[in-house]
């Protein structure tokens, strides 16, 4: 039996090199997004990236179902799409529904990450010692008053947000602002992908807000006149934004990942996320 | 400097043994393929800081390379898989009849360090269970002095047991710290061919040009036929005086002993042998080999200053002869051992150290480059297609497998929000993985032919090993990276910084005879 012949070899290397340098534009005009139309030829198409906080979550996109999440599965990217608006909506048994709508530009993606927030939250009284109430948490004494101290510092103005990002209160207004003037903005700072703003309005009505933290992925923040609310740090309609604990006069603090509410004398925490 | 010697650079180990300009030069190609590769993967992290698009592109460019380059190869394993098959099939000596055969002489030498009786004990039985004359074949046992008596007595145990039966047996003694010399196979042997030149040719008269040398492992475990068949291809080769001959190496003597971690890079060494069986104007000698004698002696055997001497002394005969020399595959296998240690890390350990080894066979790009300097009677196509085919294929060795298994998806973690809001970004480990993905069918070809070429499964071995044996293969991105491109650059940086490598012996834990294999 003959070696591979020349010959042969030679056919199956020029063959192979010669799709090699056909398969590399296309396949880079693809990456790239280009998508071929009958009658339009060549169109540039874009695409969305959503990633929902947890599993069982149906994500659809103008009310088509794209997907469930999963253990596994966080991540739900569409493509081959032509420019324009898309609204996305993710539900969850539990959850308030979530919709976006984002704007897709050619060769970009528009992401977003949905804010999946209960539909029953429940501010549960926090009591140390004993007691029968079915509606209060006891908790060591310790603890209880390391909460009541950290009602004691006063509540900061500007607040470190997520990667180069503060939240600040500015005149009872609360914005959140790229710091970082050369960093990029993330995509909720983008109405469109190519078309940011250095700040996202929280709250700016007439009520005065006095506090202001990163929390569950939003943002919570308390009024003098309002009480406790949490609400999305997004400039794409339409942001999600939730009374807490409405209670005029109520303040809070963030401890060791939990929402702690002070209304008067008494201490609550905010269950249900 | 003044040479009398036309071919005085022929045993140039390094830099060090030379003069003035000639070690500059020779200094900077031992320096070359360090240059090359890390500049390489250096360019690529930069790109993808820089112009991560450009870096993507490369990237997907690179995997759909790697899927052609995998099925272009795939086909050459395969042919060289069902010539080997038919090769293993044919009766040789039948085909041997018309020649002259009998005048053939074999000398086969076995350096012997610190293995054991059983390992030298069963390559030597392999040899008289071969289907050729042994009264042809004379055995050259090559015992390190270093070693100590204890393994110089098993070279006399072996002597007295088998020796009668060959047509003259040999223990050579190789002495400890000889000037010029690095301590390693390549030193031995070539005491050992000297020794065999006064103490059998000369003695017994045999005419050199009638002798073929067989530099085995002393693992290396013959197929029945492999006499035949090497001597039916030194007697109609183009060019027998020019031309070496390569068996493909297997490594089936303990497979089956073998953790999955060894018998994967086993496969994969065998694979890319067969694979350059069938592209001999790329192939070099390799491990255990046959070289004409006269040659041999010609071009003052194997270098004794390198650790790569098994693919040196094909460029030694290539530079002496002029570019004139060729490998002519013999597409019929010999059986080695796997690298086995007693524990999973050691035997991580050894592979690490034997493919560190063998990837430093880089410093033969500075001996080439050099040699050809130095030589104009090389033709210039000869020297460029060497050189590049080298060069590329150290390159290629270290770099490939880093681009795409790691360094490749740096534009994803370095790439900044502007390249991350793109599509490209989103589509390049699809795409990209969709490539290798398909890539990876190749192992299933591969996983196929190794179970072929597996020995018949010893008893105390259950079904489940043959399912380990499929399994294994998923390993092989893994392994393309930690023992093929990592102790690649280890070899080349070593060479870079002029921190030379010194032989590293394989150590040969195998307990039972070699049997099976055969």
């Amino acid at each position: 039996m003959q070696p591979l012949s020349k010959n042969k070899r030679r056919v199956y290397l020029v063959g192979f090199v010669v799709l090699f340098f056909l398969c590399v534009p296309v396949v880079l005009l693809f990456a790239n997004g280009f998508r071929f139309e009958g009658g339009a030829g060549f169109v540039k198409t874009g695409g969305i990236y959503i990633s929902v906080p947890y599993a069982d979550a149906v994500v659809s996109m103008n009310g088509e179902e794209v997907g469930t999440s999963g253990l596994l599965k966080r991540g739900f990217y569409i493509d081959d799409l032509t420019p324009g608006s898309y609204v996305i909506g993710v539900t969850r048994g539990g959850s308030r529904p979530w919709y976006r709508t984002l704007v897709v530009e050619q060769t970009l993606v528009s992401d977003a990450r949905a804010l999946l927030i209960p539909e029953e939250i429940e501010a549960i009284l926090l009591a140390y010692g004993t007691s029968t109430a079915s509606s209060t948490r006891v908790i060591p004494r310790a603890g209880y008053n390391e909460y009541l101290a950290a009602f004691k510092l006063p509540a900061a103005t500007t607040t470190p947000g997520f990667s180069g990002e503060s939240i600040i209160i500015e005149q009872g207004n609360i914005f959140v602002r790229l710091t970082d003037e050369d960093a990029l903005p993330s995509s909720n700072f983008c109405g469109r992908p190519s078309f940011c703003v250095s700040e996202i309005p929280i709250e700016q009505g007439k009520q005065t807000a006095v506090n202001a933290a990163p929390f569950k992925g939003g943002i919570v923040y308390a009024t003098e006149e309002g009480g406790i609310f949490l609400a999305e740090a997004d400039i794409r309609p339409t942001a999600v934004s939730v009374a807490l604990y409405p209670r005029r006069g109520s303040e809070f603090r963030i401890i060791g990942g939990k929402l702690i509410v002070k209304d008067g004398k008494d201490l609550y925490e905010i269950a249900g996320f | 400097m003044e040479h009398n010697d036309p071919y005085w650079y022929l045993h140039v180990g390094r830099a060090s043994d030379l003069t003035g300009r000639d070690r500059v030069y020779y200094r900077l190609f031992e320096m070359l393929p360090a240059i090359l590769s890390l500049s390489t993967l250096a360019l690529f992290a930069a790109l993808s800081f820089l112009r991560p698009v450009w870096a993507a592109y490369l990237t997907i460019a690179f995997s759909i390379y790697w899927l052609f380059k995998t099925i272009y190869l795939s086909v050459h394993l395969r042919h060289n898989y069902k010539r080997m098959r038919h090769n293993m099939g044919l009766d040789w000596n039948v085909r041997l009849k018309d020649l002259r055969y009998k005048d053939v002489v074999h000398l086969i030498i076995f350096p012997l360090y610190l293995e054991d009786y059983e390992v030298v004990a069963g390559s030597v039985r392999a040899l008289l269970r071969a289907a050729w004359n042994p009264k042809t074949i004379a055995v050259v046992v090559s015992v390190e002095a270093r070693a100590g008596e204890g393994q110089r007595a098993i070279a006399e145990r072996i002597l007295k047991e088998f020796g009668p039966q060959f047509l003259d047996f040999q223990v050579v003694v190789h002495p400890a710290n000889r000037v010029g010399e690095i301590i390693g196979k390549g030193s031995n042997i070539s005491y050992a061919a000297e020794e065999a030149r006064t103490r059998i040719l000369d003695a017994r008269g045999i005419p050199y040009e009638r002798v073929l040398v067989s530099a085995f492992d002393v693992d290396t475990v013959v197929y029945t036929q492999y006499f035949a068949c090497l001597t039916w291809h030194f007697l109609t080769a183009e060019n027998p005086a020019r031309s070496s001959f390569q068996p493909v190496p297997l490594y089936n003597n303990n497979i089956w002993q073998a953790p999955m971690l060894s018998r994967v890079m086993a496969y994969s060494s065998s694979f890319w042998q067969m694979i350059q069986q069938e592209r001999p104007e790329k192939l070099a000698t390799f491990s255990s080999h046959a070289v004409p004698f006269k040659q041999l002696h010609e071009a003052g055997y194997w270098q004794r200053n390198v650790v790569s001497e098994d693919s040196r002394i094909f460029w030694n005969l290539f530079v002496r002869y002029d570019g004139d020399y060729s490998v002519v595959p013999l597409a019929y296998p010999v059986s080695m051992d796997a690298n086995v240690a007693p524990t999973l890390l050691g035997t991580a350990r050894n592979i690490y150290r034997q493919h560190r080894r063998w990837t430093y066979g880089a410093e033969n790009i500075a001996y080439i480059l050099f040699a050809f300097m130095k030589n104009p009677r090389i033709p210039f196509y000869k020297k460029f297609r060497a050189a590049f085919v080298q060069i590329e294929g150290f390159w290629s060795l270290v770099t490939h497998p880093l681009i795409l298994f790691a360094v490749g998806w740096l534009p994803l973690l370095v790439g900044g929000r502007a390249f991350n809001a793109t599509v490209l970004s989103y589509n390049l480990p699809l795409v990209a993985k969709s490539f290798l993905a398909a890539a990876m069918f190749g192992l299933i070809l591969s996983a196929a032919l190794a179970m072929q070429l597996l020995p018949a499964r010893p008893r105390e071995y259950g079904r489940f090993r043959n399912f380990q044996l499929m399994l294994q293969w998923v390993l092989v991105p893994l392994m393309m990276v930690v023992f093929s491109s990592i102790p690649g650059l280890d070899a080349q940086i070593r060479l870079l910084f002029g921190r030379y490598l010194g032989f590293w012996v394989t150590p040969k834990t195998r307990q039972a005879s070699a049997k099976a294999a055969a």
